[in-house]
């Protein structure tokens, strides 16, 4: 499948990303001259495992954003697969395998259902995930009174929440990911319709693209991804929790745009997402070295991300004309 | 269309209430945390026989919120609220419509400023916020003292709301009181498990020399032992925290992390603020303005005390 609108002009991409991993290291050394414990092997992993849990989401938001649509409801679809997943074990005795099969099912058939009103009833995303946003917070907080339901196996905590040959294993889980969707952004013929698709849907049906499923399939993978992240959250803390995952939806959307995912579709690439996810993981972790005042904190965090996105907006408006279409 | 908004959700709210009998309540919370359930259980326990229709909402520390839900109360026609303001003084205007309405209004956990509550409202049932962080810093400066040890101290704030500035104001305070040596190495906004979490084990990498967390509420607390076993710093770093649920109250028996957490009681404030309600709705004498529910420290030596909690909360609302 080839298409006009398809993939991004490779060039610009990779002076984006270029740029971004200049940045990274810029960071990465600023951070490391300036708060004696950063450049640490312990701390090098605590960012990779924060960055790791924003990382599973933001690759599935990727593909969304490529394909011109958006999932603000991340951080509540987190918190109430968390919270189901903890409920299904400890009020209804229900094992871990079976559990973790049944959130992952509810992850597919959420995101499927987004899809479907997307495509069919003709929703915005935007306003479909907006509601799920509140009313998934809403049901995680009424199916626990706000309480933590607490989960008994260590086992389970230590492997999943812990490290596996010497990395956290949510690292592991997201890097196989990561490959899984680089992969599929690269070389399939799944990823070259996705980006056909953002970049102009009329063109991409009139080549007989499945332009519906292509955007059920993604949202239906951020879903699934959220549902996944919940049950790591579990594992983490060691208890559902109707409140974690606030602002997670803007801390995946922020890392996908700063990685160079343009939010007018078509462009962005895997890669740069990784970048993305990565940079504000370490901002993050560097601004709580330095023992800045929390509220200056979210300014320095804010700036930092403006800046990012508009030196990004700059390089896509290069590379992309902006397209224009149905949908 | 905001005005539309109120006007058919408070018929919703009022109809779906048309064939009770039972006294129509407004409650308010400020957020979502557990405490919030006990003070909800505590206001139903609180009317006793003559049974209570209560009209519950989240005003999630936002004013404008707070202001929109207390108009459809009003409209509902509500016979009493309970509120923990926002504010102290953001929350006026709004407490101002309820009382020309000719609605009595119980504060509760936190109120207006005293000019404003001794015109506006009838009885406050509260925990003295202060307090809630001074036992706490007592309790830490004197391990320490003991100890011969300088505190290195990690705090887990939740500063957006003025209850928790007051509890670390309080947490400070008592660490000064007892004349504990001490430095205050990192403070982050934390009080969610999640980021609690994340940032507590963050906070303990860039600062090993922390000694003691202090959390400034329930969230922030579970995060920090959380933070402190990933950080590998079990035996070098405790923590001591704030309110109770059964989470923290296990992790308090265990011991080896989770030293101390100061208690408030939301069931007994809730019931207390319902006991005032009732009395305003009868027009009876209320007595004493402000009713201070004591808090209690739980600590891990205490086994007793820890295993009474457990039994006397075992539906886990704290």
């Amino acid at each position: 499948m080839t298409n006009s609108n398809s993939k991004p002009k490779t060039s610009v991409s990779n002076i984006h990303e270029l740029g971004l991993l200049v940045a990274c290291v810029l960071v990465l050394l600023i951070f490391s001259f300036t708060a004696p414990n950063f450049f640490t092997e312990r701390n090098l992993l605590s960012i990779l495992r924060s960055a790791s849990y924003v990382g599973l989401v933001a690759f599935p938001m990727t593909f969304v954003l490529i394909s011109r649509e958006i999932d603000i409801s991340v951080g509540p679809s987190v918190a109430y697969s968390g919270v189901l997943f903890a409920c299904l074990i400890k009020w209804y005795g229900i094992s871990y395998p079976l559990a973790t099969i049944i959130v992952l099912l509810w992850g597919l058939v959420l995101g499927y259902v987004v899809g479907i009103v997307r495509t069919k009833l003709f929703v915005p995303t935007f306003i479909t995930t907006l509601a799920l946003w509140s009313a998934l917070r809403g049901m995680a907080l009424w199916q626990t009174d706000g309480m933590p339901v607490m989960i008994g196996s260590k086992a389970f905590r230590h492997f999943f929440g812990g490290d596996f040959l010497g990395f956290p294993t949510v690292t592991w889980i997201m890097l196989v990911v990561f490959i899984i969707f680089w992969f599929l952004s690269t070389y399939s013929v799944l990823g070259t319709n996705i980006y056909a698709v953002g970049g102009n849907p009329k063109a991409a049906r009139s080549v007989g693209i499945n332009v519906d499923g292509i955007k059920i399939i993604t949202l239906t993978a951020t879903s699934f991804f959220s549902a996944v992240v919940g049950i790591l959250f579990v594992a983490r803390v060691s208890s559902g929790n109707s409140t974690v995952g606030e602002g997670m939806e803007f801390d995946v959307i922020a890392a996908v745009v700063v990685g160079g995912t343009a939010l007018g579709g078509a462009v962005g690439r895997m890669t740069g997402t990784l970048l993305g996810v990565l940079f504000i993981a370490m901002i993050g972790n560097g601004l709580v070295h330095w023992g800045i005042d929390p509220d200056l904190n979210k300014v320095v965090r804010g700036i930092i991300i403006f800046l990012a996105v508009v030196i990004n907006s700059n390089l896509t408006l290069k590379s992309n004309t902006g397209p224009k279409g149905e949908d | 269309m905001k005005k539309y908004f109120i006007i058919l959700s408070s018929f919703v709210i009022a109809f779906s209430s048309f064939s009770a009998s039972a006294l129509k309540v407004g409650a308010i919370y400020m957020d979502s945390q557990g405490f919030y359930g006990g003070v909800a259980k505590g206001i139903k326990t609180g009317a006793g026989d003559l049974g209570v229709e209560l009209i519950g909402n989240n005003s999630q520390g936002d004013v404008t919120k707070e202001s929109e839900f207390i108009d459809q109360l009003i409209a509902a026609g509500v016979e009493a609220v309970i509120m923990s303001p926002v504010s102290t003084e953001a929350s006026v205007a709004a407490v101002e419509r309820i009382r020309e309405a000719g609605i009595p209004v119980v504060c509760y956990n936190t109120c207006l400023k005293d000019e404003d509550s001794e015109r506006l409202i009838s009885a406050l049932v509260t925990t003295s916020q202060t307090a809630l962080g001074i036992h706490i810093g007592r309790l830490a400066g004197e391990w320490a003292i003991k100890a011969e040890m300088e505190l290195k101290i990690g705090i887990h704030n939740c500063n957006r709301y003025e209850a928790c500035q007051q509890r670390e104001d309080g947490f400070i305070a008592g660490l000064k009181e007892v004349g504990a040596k001490f430095e205050v190495v990192n403070n982050q906004e934390a009080f969610t498990h999640d980021k609690a979490t994340q940032i507590g084990t963050d906070m303990l990498i860039a600062n090993p020399e922390i000694n003691l967390m202090y959390a400034a509420n329930e969230g922030g607390t579970a995060g920090a032992v959380n933070a402190v076993i990933a950080a590998g710093q079990v035996g070098q770093t405790y923590v001591m925290g704030t309110d109770t649920t059964t989470e923290l109250i296990e992790m308090v028996q265990q011991g080896d992390v989770l030293l101390a957490v100061n208690s408030q009681f939301p069931q007994e404030m809730g019931a207390g603020a319902m006991e005032y309600a009732i009395k305003a709705i009868n027009g009876e004498a209320i007595g004493e303005f402000v009713q201070l529910i004591p808090t209690k420290v739980y600590t891990s030596l205490d086994k007793f005390a820890t295993a009474k909690w457990l039994v006397d909360h075992a539906d886990g609302i704290p």
